[in-house]
């Protein structure tokens, strides 16, 4: 057994205290190098082709950053030697070796983490005596970092949490320079900001960092069970795609304070934003368009883009009317009988003939045409066989309520499973609403007159307008046309006619398809408005996204003028008057069952 | 030979019958005197009262059928011991389109309660209206509309005071002054609440504070100081916080209370009771909601 003098061990403490301070400063200038490191990271590099690369050197400065943060903490009692630490180096090469060599498999996550649980036993137990384990825990710190720098679109998208991308999220995914946020978090200070900003970041880090990072064990297989940098990278990408492309916050705040705009640094933000967003709309619209995306071209686009933007903001809403107890219905209705599942024999060629019930309740008595039509898809595959319209392909209808039994035979014996599909389309359906509103005339200019004018206004709005009655009231049709008046468009009380506006949406509130609009009108008699096409217009263009579902924004327009009796109600106080409004489109609903033909030998 | 008859005995059968004429007159005068006497008692002008509007029964049905003619008829009736005058009862709140009333609006006047008309005068107003259309096949469609009843009216206030013009006067062998008489009302819906009576020693001026507030279902609107006396004599007075002299106020719809100070100065005379009187007219608005209901 060999001593050691005195002198050695002071000489040895001495040595270790100037190696912990060593190491301790060394904690303290990877945090900053970090701090510093990430921001260029985040404004340069992240999102381009060598993240992949500087994601790796950054999470081997954050596993040195943390180690000497937590060396010269109370994380461990007393002085750990220096190799206590190697725990953490253990957890980090091994993340590594399962992230790129092992290629993220499950498989590949067994055998490291065997591996990484055997050197926790006997390194991190047994040869440390329990002082080392800490440190394997430490590693982990660095991994969560990387996620979240290369892969949080990945972890917040649609195979992991799929939340829905907020524009918190958005921020959360984009725009956190997550190292640097490390780095931060291990500044050896005491100062009180950095320590607000330090609870904060962790604050953060608890929200997002919920146990997603469960591998899914048992789901044994030779694919990655996540992606890989590129592959996050990619989500994200994919994220930014399906999200308006906007000026990212920090450029942003940079930018509005070298221009001096601290005082209202949000709404210089907000500009900023919406500015980059408009602008990046634009630049893509000209590419569609194969145009030259010239300065006079964008700087039109964004202004057309933002009117269009700022009518679209007014939302018109209606309810469905409760006088109207029976709305126009159209509904496909399998019966009893239904042939769900046939057979035939191989040699016979006799096709079975699928009868569906088409109900229509017309309790409108509208004269309305009715074309029909069906179509086999088989379910696995391509194959199409047509159908044929046994009977009638065409009828009207006028009574208040028939059901038509429709019956379908396809042209071609079938084999297997199918998608049997039914469609209807009425034309010229007809849909009305109304709207009221209460003419006030224009606004007092004495005090008392205006105390009068807020008791009248109260009076008005509980005698005509309790609940729901302000917006415009529709029978509940498949589809629903809603308009509104005034300014706010949703203020049942008009006060003078300065401001007003007349805005409407046609709504599809069914299971079809708008197929066309042709035709509506709003009546407003003695209303001049400054565009005629939101009174009346003919086969309105519907975008693609609202044939099935959303609004049909019509164009919005200002009211000029009122009629005299609504503009100075006088001695009458106020005037009550019922607007209404009147569409004519062509819609078409399907119904798809599946139908099964065994052919037996 | 006429018999002659006793002194006295032709003149038995008049006393008898002025005797019964006096028992007779007295009878039918004392019992006249009872009746006029509850009459004059009883004070019209007091408490709170004002003119009450109401639907007859039946007009308008209480559901009326598309494309039909009905009538609406408003009763009003003047329960307030004041006359109204320049009255009009108006229409309002009715979409055309749903309920077509002509005229919209129609004008009365209306004795108050007295004693040869105890009951206040009433009026029937006639509107006729022709029902449209339900809006396609709506099961129904209610009406909400307002009938309101606007007119010029007065309220009177009488009340005896005690003037003592020596505030220090430990006894004056007069009358005891009250510095604050509470109101419950003069028969209108306007009421004088409250008077304050504040004597200033030394300089004999008197401050009357009269509170007039609005305590019917309706609104008050402008209110004007007819007349004000003291003993007969006039008052200086002036609402609070307008001019002197203004004698005319438009409350609002949510202040619907107002002050009127009036001074006199009394002349170092020994303490007595007289008589303060106000008039003022004043225009108001009763709203009463009502609905017409169309159904299919």
């Amino acid at each position: 057994m060999v001593g050691i003098p005195g002198g050695g061990l002071a000489k040895v403490g001495a040595a270790y205290a100037v190696t912990k301070s060593a190491l301790g400063a060394l904690g303290q200038y990877f945090s900053l190098f970090l701090i510093i490191v990430g921001l260029l990271h985040f404004i340069f590099i992240r999102g381009g082709p060598l993240h992949e690369m500087a994601a790796i050197i950054m999470f081997i400065l954050g596993t040195v950053a943390t180690v000497g943060f937590f060396r010269n903490s109370d994380f461990w009692e007393g002085s750990p030697p220096i190799h206590h630490t190697l725990g953490a180096w253990i957890t980090a090469t091994a993340f590594l070796f399962w992230y790129f060599p092992g290629g993220r498999t499950a498989s590949s996550l067994l055998y490291t983490g065997i591996i990484w649980g055997l050197l926790l036993v006997i390194y991190g137990l047994i040869a440390t005596k329990g002082e080392g384990t800490k440190a394997f825990a430490l590693g982990l710190i660095p991994v969560i970092f990387f996620f979240m720098d290369v892969a949080a679109a990945w972890l917040f998208g649609p195979e992991m949490l799929n939340w829905r991308i907020t524009e918190g999220l958005q921020t959360l995914i984009f725009y956190v320079p997550w190292w640097t946020l490390l780095g931060w978090i291990l500044l050896p200070t005491k100062n009180a900001i950095v320590n607000i900003v330090k609870i904060v970041g962790l604050i953060l880090l608890v929200l997002v960092v919920i146990g997603p990072f469960l591998p899914a064990v048992g789901h044994e297989s030779a694919e990655s069970l996540i992606p890989g940098t590129q592959g996050f990278l990619e989500t994200k990408r994919q994220l930014q795609e399906g999200l308006p492309r906007q000026e990212n916050p920090f450029v942003s705040n940079f930018k509005c304070i070298t221009a001096g705009r601290y005082e209202d640094l949000p709404a210089c933000v907000e500009e900023r934003r919406v500015e980059s967003e408009l602008r990046a709309f634009c630049e893509d619209r000209a590419e569609e368009e194969d145009r030259e995306a010239t300065d006079a071209y964008i700087e039109s686009c964004i202004e057309e883009e933002r009117v269009r933007r700022e009518r679209e903001r007014i939302q018109v809403s209606g309810i469905t009317d409760p006088t109207i107890k029976e709305p126009l219905e159209i509904k496909f209705e399998k019966g009893d009988f239904f042939p769900d599942k046939t057979y035939r024999r191989e040699s016979e060629q006799s096709r079975i003939r699928y009868p569906i019930d088409l109900v229509i309740k017309n309790p409108r008595q509208q004269e309305i045409s009715v074309v029909v039509g069906c179509g086999f898809e088989k379910t696995s595959g391509d194959v199409v066989v047509a159908g044929r319209i046994v009977g009638l392909t065409e009828f009207t209808v006028a009574e208040s309520s028939k059901t038509q039994t429709i019956v379908c035979e396809p042209e071609a014996p079938l084999d297997g499973s199918y998608k049997l599909n039914y469609t209807a389309r009425f034309l010229h359906l007809q849909t009305f609403s109304r709207l009221t509103r209460a003419f006030i005339g224009e606004l007092p200019e004495s005090s008392t007159a205006l105390a009068e004018r807020a008791v009248l206004k109260d009076e008005i709005l509980d005698a005509h307008f309790s609940g729901s009655t302000a917006q415009s009231q529709a029978p509940n049709d498949p589809v629903q046309l809603h308009f509104a008046l005034g300014n706010p468009v949703d203020n049942p009380i008009i006060e003078g006619e300065s401001g007003l506006l007349l805005a409407a949406a046609i709504k599809n509130e069914g299971r079809g398809e708008i197929v066309r609009l042709n035709r509506y009108s709003l009546f407003l008699p003695g209303f001049a408005v400054d565009d005629t096409r939101c009174l009346e217009d003919v086969d309105v263009e519907i975008p693609a996204e609202s044939r099935l579902r959303g609004d049909v924004h019509l164009p919005l327009c200002s009211i000029l003028s009122l009629p005299f009796e609504l503009k100075n109600p006088g001695e009458q106080e106020y005037y009550l008057r019922e607007f209404t409004a009147e569409l004519d489109y062509d819609y078409e609903i399907t119904e798809q069952i599946t139908v099964e033909q065994e052919v037996i030998s | 030979m006429r018999e002659k008859t006793a002194p006295g005995s032709r003149t038995q059968p008049f006393l008898f019958r002025a005797l019964f004429l006096l028992i007779l007159l007295l009878f039918v005068a004392s019992c006249q005197g009872r009746s006029g006497e509850r009459q004059i008692e009883y004070n019209f002008k007091q408490g709170v009262a004002e003119v009450e509007l109401a639907l007859l029964e039946n007009a308008p049905p209480e559901q009326l059928y598309p494309n039909t003619d009905f009538q609406l008829v408003v009763t009003i009736d003047n329960k307030a011991a004041y006359d109204v005058q320049e009255g009009e009862l108006r229409i309002i709140g009715l979409d055309e389109k749903y309920f077509d009333v002509y005229p919209l609006s129609q004008i009365f006047s209306l004795q108050g309660r007295s004693l040869t008309n105890p009951s206040g005068e009433k009026a029937f107003l006639q509107f006729d209206g022709r029902a449209g259309e339900l809006f396609l096949n709506a099961e129904e469609y209610a009406g909400t509309y307002f009938l309101k009843a606007a007119y010029t009216s007065t309220v009177d206030f009488t009340d005896t005071v005690c003037l003592n013009a020596d505030a220090y006067g430990i006894y004056t062998g007069g009358c005891k002054l009250e510095a604050e008489k509470s109101y419950s009302g003069q028969g209108a819906p306007l009421a004088v609440t409250r008077m304050e009576e504040i004597v200033s020693p030394g300089s004999g001026d008197v401050e009357f504070r009269f509170t007039i507030e609005n305590r019917g279902q309706g609104t008050v609107n402008d209110v004007t100081l007819l007349a004000a006396q003291l003993g007969g004599q006039e008052l200086s007075c002036a609402f609070k916080g307008e001019e002197e002299g203004q004698l005319r106020i438009r409350l609002t719809p949510e202040e619907q209370e107002a002050v009127v100070l009036c001074h006199r100065t009394l002349r170092g005379e020994p303490s007595y009771e007289t008589t303060v009187t106000l008039q003022f007219r004043y225009t108001y608005e009763i709203k009463e909601e009502q609905e017409l209901r169309l159904v299919r």
